[in-house]
């Protein structure tokens, strides 16, 4: 029996301000079962299309289940998960 | 409880000062502050809009932490803020910000502390539409320095 047909599950990730412009709005990416860490995440993504290089970068901040996080939080599937730019304020 | 909304369209400060007031709970003093859209960068080029970019949340609950800090912070104080989102053209209202105290120096303080923090922490993101082009902007040094402001000293 195959152990690895429950193994990941599709992220989608949310991208705002600049980031939606340049990348677009929503993104999709395969989240290991066990999760992933944000830096990890970014690795994942920055090394699939060369377009996401602007979420390798220190600026982009992380946000799950909308708070920002810090880069060894671990991401678990299920969570809404988004890169955004830094804030501009009101 | 603090009265926080996000608007899509046009925001009738007149309109919402009405229903601040309506809201009174016996305060002596009502402070209001109506941003409007600029129609020119910092750098003196002509701008037509903003588009501001919010996450649906988000964007509220950093709204909502604002207006609530200002309540627990200068006692006794209601606070009101409505935030545009989404296109507004220069010459627009793009925030309205109201405290209501039991006396005017409290009222003046929370609408100001309010501001202040909106324009570096409000969850936005903002692109000029200028003549020569769009630009992502972000806060300048003195929004900083205008929040950092309230780190130093509380007043009460």
């Amino acid at each position: 029996m195959p152990i690895h047909w429950c193994l990941e599950s599709r992220l989608r990730i949310l991208l705002f301000g600049s980031l939606g412009e340049q990348i677009g709005r929503e993104i999709d990416a395969d989240l290991p079962a066990e999760g992933c860490s944000v830096a990890s995440l970014r690795m994942l993504l920055a090394e699939r299309d060369p377009a996401f290089a602007p979420l390798a970068r220190a600026s982009a901040r992380a946000c799950v289940d909308q708070a920002i996080v810090r880069e060894d939080y671990v991401i678990r599937p299920g969570q809404e998960v988004a890169f955004v730019p830094p804030l501009s304020g009101g | 409880m603090a009265e926080v909304r996000l608007e899509p369209g046009p925001l009738e400060p007149d309109r919402a000062l009405r229903e601040f007031l309506d809201g009174a709970n016996g305060e002596g003093a009502v402070v209001s502050f109506v941003g409007i859209a600029r129609p020119a960068s910092r750098d003196g080029v002509a701008v037509t809009g903003l588009y501001l970019d919010h996450y649906p949340g988000m964007t509220e609950a950093s709204l909502a932490t604002i207006a609530a800090d200002s309540e627990a912070r200068f006692g006794g104080t209601r606070a009101m803020v409505v935030h545009r989102y989404g296109q507004v053209n220069a010459g627009e209202a793009i925030v309205f910000v109201a405290a209501a105290s039991k006396h005017r120096r409290s009222a003046f303080e929370a609408a100001d502390y309010m501001m202040d923090r909106l324009k570096t922490e409000a969850a936005f993101w903002k692109r000029e539409h200028r003549i020569d082009g769009a630009a992502w902007i972000e806060p300048t040094e003195q929004d900083r320095a205008d929040t950092q402001r309230w780190s130093e000293a509380c007043p009460e």
